[in-house]
């Protein structure tokens, strides 16, 4: 069925980037549009009816013999799929995106419309990668996702992030070239680029050597767009380079393309047990050290960096199970996790804006100037750390389950483990911001922060909090969509 | 182990891992066997649209990744302006003109602005040409950029033959994009389907009115229908892209 | 694109805009000759360079969105020197 409303979803964020980028300078009219454009980009997925839609509308027609495919018909056209797990996806990123730019836009003296733009142009590219059923237009999308992500860590300014940008430049250069390599490895093989007609050409033909050197093309791409034990280093300076409140932003949207590049891996090559072990290992790589590297940090920003790093290698671990099970707690725990720690990153935030610095030997004793922040973020620390009422805990809890229903149980420890090293780091960052007595005199007195949060912030933070509660009390209708999202992976599109 | 030797030892064993790697991939080239697969499709259809096959995969089978890598290079533009000061955070820093290094020769001088014209003239025949002969909206695009580089290497940026600020460049870039979306946006608004091209009408059955195909059709043997005017919408990108480009880079030459 | 003229008018509009942006400074009278009449002898040369199959530029061997475009350069820089 045919959806007019999914192009929009992707072309309405291009258009408000080009409009953004023609009004800077204009600080007024930057501000409104940015919220009327965010209040557009936050319903349009609401109203998408469930589909797919057929770009230029050209048809899939019935093949020729002179194709040598194996196929009966082929898709012509770039298609592109809409179902609940986009609608979730695409309206988490939107969710998300809105409360960055809106904490932006109401607690920045000026506002840049180069900055809002490419905070468009990545919302509009993540949501292709996810909605894309074309492995080709998903590499295009990828591309500017990562320029875009670049350009918002560079207007930060600084060494730091002049160093995270660069190297993020650098090593996306090299990973778009192998996933393209990997692309075009495949459209060789089988004259087809759309993923569905990929799947039905590529069942039975796993032993093909070019297939297989595909795969660690493809493979070696996600694991640099999902941050994953290798690039570990380069996403988190990223996120600590970048302000936090897009900082959260920044780590929705990977947690977001990981889940749609592995369905896409899954999807095209789950048959090839060897693949799953490489991206289980490596997952499992990236919650111990990610957990480790966050203990060892001085700095609050780098702390929730390499947390958030952490997180993802647990995503990775359930998707990498490749069972049913493992796949749906994986999904579900991508979409938790990035509610919850876009709460701690926009506490931070609110800290980092006041103080002008989140390094631990410069703060100290906020608890007695902002209680209310130390409240929320504590409920933070418990979400992520995957504590029972919470969203987090419902997914962590089937993630350890579908380890051992997949037999192996030792990663069950570890993914506790895992849990317990993140906890003790987040509560050493709140211990040394909030609760210690500050010994060095800058935290208090000279800094104006005060009891009082901005209402934009406040209501941001509660309503995440509501969200995290709610999907936590009631787990099922998520989990059992992530669960049919599995069933449909694993047996067919 | 010394650092020295330690950095030895990892140029070793990358030597080694890329050596592998590059052998993985040589042999998978060597024994490709080159499926037509959809291409071939492409090739069969794609003369009722406009004789030049390039274009008509561009911008037509696959238009939107087109689009797509016209957003790259409008994406790759912004962040060279925003390295150079446009668009950080806390207020923009603003930009320095200099003056050539080395003066110009007298035949540069003479012979350089006469040259502008008949570049700018012949991108032009490129880009509107594009749909039949070897061309388009990139090729055109980029050899009116090079009028501009031209004249800024031989006269220097404050004082080269166009009078274009980057504020002007970024709204041509603006208006190029926006050309493109929204001639997507009418083939979403008339058959529900975004990019569909309208003049050419492949698939009639879709009921898109009469009016509308005549006004993108093309008195030819061919069909080319929005082909044209896309062209024409990433001329406008690619030329004032590159042209951002060259005034940001100009600019932090001596900063 | 309607009809054959449609691309010379395009071609027109291109070059007024172009031509808008073009300093004056440069130019006087002897350099419009040279430029005219480089552009005629490249104009000949291309012949009917993109290759439309419309009669016009059938019968006319010289490329018209060359010389649309260069009168539309002329129109536009004569524009902005008022």
């Amino acid at each position: 069925m045919n959806s007019e409303l999914i192009p929009l979803m992707v072309i309405f964020p291009l258009i408000s980037a080009i409009l953004l980028n023609l009004m800077h300078g204009k600080d007024k009219v930057v501000r409104a549009y940015g919220i009327l454009a965010m209040l557009v980009v936050l319903v349009v997925p609401i109203f998408a009816s469930y589909g797919n839609h057929l770009f230029g509308a050209h048809p899939v027609v019935d093949t020729l013999p002179q194709l040598k495919i194996s196929l009966s018909e082929v898709n012509l056209a770039i298609e592109y799929n809409f179902a609940f797990l986009q609608k979730a996806l695409v309206f988490l990123l939107a969710a998300i995106a809105t409360f960055a730019v809106l904490s932006h836009i109401s607690n920045e003296k000026k506002v840049s419309g180069v900055y809002l733009s490419m905070i468009m142009l990545s919302i509009a590219a993540v949501s292709a990668v996810v909605m894309a059923n074309d492995i080709f237009n998903m590499f295009v999308f990828l591309e500017i996702m990562t320029i875009a992500q670049a350009a918002i860590v560079i207007a930060v300014g600084g060494v730091s992030g002049y160093k995270a940008a660069f190297k993020y430049l650098v090593f996306g250069g090299v990973a778009g070239a192998s996933i393209l390599l990997g692309i075009a490895l495949l459209l060789g093989t089988f004259g087809v680029l759309n993923i569905s007609d990929l799947h039905n050409s590529l069942s039975g033909n796993m032993t093909n050597p070019i297939v297989l050197t595909a795969v660690g093309l493809i493979v070696i791409g996600w694991l640099f767009e999902s941050g994953l034990f290798p690039f570990h280093t380069i996403k988190s300076n990223m996120y600590s380079a970048a302000k936090p409140d897009i900082a959260a932003l920044l780590q929705t949207q990977t947690k977001i393309v990981l889940v749609a590049l592995a369905i896409v891996l899954l999807r095209l090559f789950g048959g090839y047990s060897n693949m799953t072990a490489v991206m289980l290992g490596l997952s499992v790589g990236t919650l111990i050290i990610g957990s480790v590297m966050a203990l060892l940090q001085t700095d609050f920003r780098r702390l929730l960096a390499f947390t958030a790093v952490s997180q993802a290698g647990l995503v990775g671990i359930g998707i990498g199970l490749g069972t049913r099970l493992g796949i749906a707690a994986g999904i579900f725990h991508a979409i938790n996790d990035a509610i919850a720690m876009s709460l701690l990153f926009i506490t931070v935030y609110f800290i980092y804006e006041r103080a002008k610095t989140t390094e631990f030997k410069r703060l100290g004793g906020l608890l007695v100037q902002a209680p209310k922040l130390a409240f929320i973020q504590i409920i933070g620390i418990l979400i992520v750390s995957g504590v029972p009422p919470f969203n987090a805990y419902q997914s962590e809890f089937r993630i350890i389950d579908a380890t051992i229903q997949a037999g192996h149980p030792e990663l069950g420890v570890l993914v506790i483990l895992g849990t317990i090293l993140t906890f003790v780091a987040l509560m050493k960052g709140f211990y040394l911001t909030f609760l210690k007595e500050n010994t060095t005199k800058i935290a208090l007195g000279k800094v104006h922060i005060y009891n009082g949060l901005p209402t934009v912030t406040y209501v941001t933070l509660i309503i995440l909090v509501i969200a995290c509660v709610g999907i936590g009390l009631f787990p099922m209708p998520f989990y059992d969509r992530a669960y049919s999202v599995a069933l449909k992976i694993l047996v067919g599109w | 182990m010394k650092f020295q030797q330690s950095q030895e030892m990892r140029n070793l064993i990358a030597a080694i891992f890329v050596g592998i790697f590059s052998y993985f991939i040589i042999k998978a080239l060597t024994d490709f066997d080159i499926v037509p697969g959809v291409s071939y499709i492409y090739n069969l259809r794609g003369p009722l649209i406009a004789p030049n096959m390039i274009t008509v995969i561009l911008f037509d089978w696959r238009g939107y990744d087109t689009l797509g890598e016209a957003f790259i290079l409008i994406t790759a533009v912004l962040t060279t302006g925003i390295l150079f000061g446009r668009g950080v955070l806390g207020g923009d820093v603003s930009e320095k003109d200099s003056t050539p290094i080395r003066p110009s020769t007298i035949v540069q001088k003479v012979f350089a602005a006469p040259l502008v014209f008949i570049i700018v003239a012949f991108g032009v025949v490129i880009t509107l040409g594009g749909h039949i002969t070897p061309g388009g909206g990139f090729q055109g695009g980029s050899v009116i950029a090079t009028a501009f580089f031209l004249s800024v290497v031989v006269y220097g940026f404050k004082k080269n033959v166009f009078n274009l600020s980057h504020n002007s460049l970024e709204t041509l870039e603006g208006v190029g994009a926006l050309i493109y979306l929204c001639l997507g946006l009418v083939g979403l608004g008339l058959s529900g389907y975004y990019l569909y091209n309208v003049g050419a009408d492949l698939y009639p059955y879709l009921g898109v009115g009469d009016t509308a195909t005549r006004l993108f059709s093309y008195p030819d043997s061919t069909n080319a229908g929005i082909i044209p005017y896309l062209n024409i919408g990433i001329a406008l990108k690619v030329l004032s892209g590159f042209c951002t480009i060259i005034t940001v880079l100009w600019g932090a030459e001596k900063k | 694109m309607i009809n054959p003229v449609g691309t010379i008018v395009i071609a027109l509009i291109l070059g007024i805009v172009f031509g808008m942006s073009i300093r004056g400074e440069y130019f006087n009278k002897k350099t419009y000759a040279t430029i005219f009449g480089f552009a005629l002898f490249i104009d000949i040369f291309m012949g009917s360079f993109p290759y439309y199959t419309w009669d016009i530029f059938v019968e006319l061997p010289v490329s018209g969105i060359f010389l649309a475009a260069m009168v539309g350069l002329f129109t536009g820089k004569a524009f902005r020197e008022r």
